[in-house]
């Protein structure tokens, strides 16, 4: 059985296995990508058919890594469940890890539930240095590796994958997959909680691809986590700039961070500022409030009176408000269209200013009602059904 | 901040500020008491100031367009302590309550001390009453579940309402344009509000709801026709309602927002006889903070004349079912421009938590500006 659920994988293992494999796919975070969680397939036995189940030990562990999935084999003995397991690193049949630098190999304890994810942990960082070896067929890619590692801010933030050689063209390739070091804690926290998914961590990870060693196809692609993708305007946050040629990561990836850093202090600010704006609209206008959101202050319907006749105003706030300027949408209490809907009308340009306070908003919206209300209850009277 | 001012000292009311008794509060243990110690059943219903920030931006005024009748108002309150004396004490509440928001004249006048301690002697627990308190509930946009309760009596096909071309129509013609225009825009506003429909005859019947479709609610609107009524059964009204809502129990009402609040608005039009009301079961709904009672009363602008009840008396009773001062009342004379009636229930589109005590309300665009539009003449 191939795909399974870890209830399934739990279940079948050997008893005494179970807590180590429990601890790997509920736990299992390992790399930078923490979206994605460690999946097991071929769960099998080394035991006899005669041996009564569950005895499943062996298994392979997907593991997402610099953008792509090893599949690395881990081999218990039913057996002899205290020992360690033994690993098979998938098609990289040079990737020989130094057992004496897994300090979870050297120590390892089965009745320590973490012990496998811990070893497994500490092989994926092993399989980086191997893969950052490897770099070296090319100078330029193993350039660019340098440059990150000198920098703090990268250096343990990443993951590199280096593609194995193109024996027909000779083209060596990688992919460098990086933990952006964008601060998200300042985001308004009810922009964050409405995901359907679990977010786990608030994280911006770069993938940047290496097409050819001379680093003249490069790919860079963006990934948010996805309460962090929601909250910075949707798929539209995970536009970047394209790799210049002839550039470098180092020039590049700080360019990034700093486009993500903005992104997130508009938002921070926008919260700010559209609180201000509904507060200053609230004392203004307060007495004929309707509604407004009292969560991310993204909208605002008023009550107004003008010589004895009632009209609404809905006030819709954008996300990079003040940048963008509030729609309002001027209502009749009385009249319908034709087609039988609220007759309404939108404005989106009136006198506004991004410089303007909350208060100086206010004001200027409440001169702007005065002028543009009564053509509106004219056009109301005309053009709508009673 | 909340500072305790015992003893009746000027007779004078001020609604009450008092961390409220919770599941999560049993004691009121952030209350800061008088010297009796003692949170309520106590003769002296005008306790502490109102916390500064609070939604009490007034004094304890009732907030109805029109003053009651001050004896009316007793009359009726203290009637529903009497008859609800040997339920429990959240009843005992509800008539203080309902006595604190009369005039000021009234309550010193004659303090419910007789029938607190007839209540407080049939409390089965060794806690006092709970005392008179204004719930802050948080200004939350949550969602809505409106309850439209539509007289059906004979009075609302009377055509005697004026329109705006200066023909004259009914008030039925005009409630179903209004419920129409109020569910829309308030979809509108926020697609999580729900609504229902109920009308009433000699009993209340449930049309439609809850459903957040605005369109849902309005094909029930339209095919509806009046009849000659006995007088409303307020009570049947406020049970069949109370048997389709739930109403949500915070752990602490003036920190935890609801899920949702609960609001029936009531378009009444029929005046034949007083109000049946027994407040009985029906007392813990009106009571909840999470639970609000608008009120459009379509009267027919008659005084009172000889033993027939007048519409002020019956809208008084309608005020008095308003414990907390939250709800909104609005009269319209049914011989009236029906733009009163569109306007009223563009008020009543005000969402319950966020919308100012009604005796505040304030909307038109001219008010507290500087006579600079006036053209100087020289």
């Amino acid at each position: 059985m191939n795909n399974m659920s870890p209830e399934v994988a739990l279940h079948r293992i050997s008893p005494e296995l179970r807590p180590l494999l429990c601890n790997v796919v509920r736990n299992g975070r390992v790399g930078l990508d923490s979206t994605n969680c460690l999946r097991v397939t071929d769960l099998k036995t080394g035991c006899t058919s005669l041996t009564l189940g569950p005895c499943c030990d062996r298994f392979k562990l997907h593991i997402p890594y610099a953008g792509e999935t090893l599949k690395w084999d881990i081999i218990f003995n039913a057996r002899y469940p205290e020992l360690p397991p033994d690993f098979i690193f998938g098609d990289d049949a040079e990737f020989l890890p130094e057992p004496s630098e897994l300090p979870h190999l050297v120590q390892w304890d089965a009745g320590k539930s973490e012990c496998l994810l811990q070893l497994v942990k500490e092989l994926l960082q092993q399989y980086h240095q191997y893969q950052c070896q490897r770099l070296r067929e090319s100078s330029r890619l193993l350039f660019e590796y340098d440059s990150l590692l000198e920098d703090s801010s990268y250096h343990h933030n990443m993951e590199v994958y280096a593609g194995r050689k193109n024996s027909w063209t000779g083209e060596f390739s990688a992919r460098f997959l990086l933990k952006l070091p964008v601060d998200f804690s300042n985001i308004p926290v009810y922009l964050l909680k409405d995901t359907a998914l679990d977010p786990g961590e608030d994280v911006a990870l770069l993938s940047v691809s290496f097409e050819d060693a001379e680093a003249t196809q490069v790919f860079p692609k963006l990934y948010l986590s996805p309460s962090i993708e929601h909250a910075l305007g949707g798929s539209s946050a995970l536009h970047i700039p394209a790799f210049p040629s002839g550039g470098c990561l180092i020039d590049y990836v700080p360019q990034v961070c700093q486009l993500l850093t903005n992104k997130v202090q508009y938002v921070i600010q926008g919260y700010h500022k559209r609180r201000e704006y509904i507060a200053a609209f609230l004392s203004h206008f307060g007495m004929g409030v309707v509604e407004y959101d009292a969560e991310g202050f993204t909208k605002l319907t008023l009550m107004i009176m003008w010589k004895d006749f009632c009209f609404l105003v809905h006030v819709d706030l954008p996300l990079y408000f003040p940048r963008d300027q509030p729609t309002l949408t001027f209502q009749s209490v009385y009249h319908f269209t034709n087609s039988g809907q609220l007759y309404s009308q939108v404005q989106k340009s009136y006198p506004y200013s991004p410089r303007w306070d909350g208060n100086e908003m206010a004001k200027r919206a409440k001169a702007y009602f005065k002028t543009f209300i009564p053509q509106f209850q004219e056009g109301a009277f005309a053009n709508g059904k009673l | 901040m909340e500072t305790p001012e015992p003893g009746p000292a000027d007779g004078e009311e001020r609604l009450v500020e008092l961390r409220p008794r919770t599941r999560s509060n049993p004691e009121g243990a952030e209350d800061r008491r008088n010297s009796t110690g003692s949170l309520g059943g106590n003769s002296n219903p005008n306790i502490t100031q109102p916390a500064v920030g609070s939604r009490v931006e007034g004094e304890g005024e009732a907030s109805t367009s029109d003053s009651p009748p001050t004896s009316t108002t007793l009359t009726v309150s203290t009637a529903a302590a009497q008859t609800v004396a040997p339920a429990a004490g959240a009843t005992v509440a509800a008539a203080s309550t309902t006595v604190l928001l009369s005039t000021a004249s009234v309550a010193a006048k004659e303090r419910p001390k007789p029938t607190q301690p007839q209540s407080l002697s049939t409390l089965p627990t060794t806690v006092p009453p709970p005392p008179e308190y204004q719930l802050r509930v948080p200004r939350v946009n949550c969602p809505e579940k409106v309850i439209i309760c539509l007289d059906l009596s004979e009075e609302m096909s009377l055509p005697k309402l004026e329109s705006f071309n200066g023909s004259k129509t009914n008030a039925l013609n005009i409630s179903q344009k209004m419920i129409e225009m109020f569910v829309r825009t308030k979809h509108k506003i926020d697609k999580r509000h729900e609504f229902a429909l109920v009308v009433v005859n000699d009993d209340a019947l449930w049309l439609s709801g809850f459903t957040s479709d605005p369109r849902e609610l309005c094909s029930c609107l339209y095919d509806l026709e009046t009849n000659v009524c006995e007088s409303f059964n307020l009570e049947d009204l406020l049970n069949v309602i109370r048997q389709k809502i739930e109403l949500p129990m915070m752990e602490n009402v003036q920190t935890v927002p609801p899920p949702y609040v609960v609001r029936t608005v009531l378009i009444y039009s029929r005046h034949a006889g007083q109000l049946q009301f027994n407040p009985s079961e029906a007392v813990n709904m009106l009571q909840s903070p999470y639970f609000f009672f608008d009120v459009v009363y379509l009267h027919n602008g008659v005084e009172e004349q000889g033993d027939e009840t007048s519409w002020r008396e019956n809208f008084t009773s309608f005020c008095n079912l308003d414990s907390k001062g939250m709800c909104y009342r609005f009269e319209v004379s049914l011989s009236g421009p029906a733009i009163e009636l569109h306007n009223c229930m563009a008020k009543l589109l005000a969402h319950p938590l966020q919308r100012p005590f009604q005796s505040h309300a304030s909307y038109s665009l001219l008010e507290g500006e500087d006579p600079q539009d006036i053209e100087a003449t020289v």
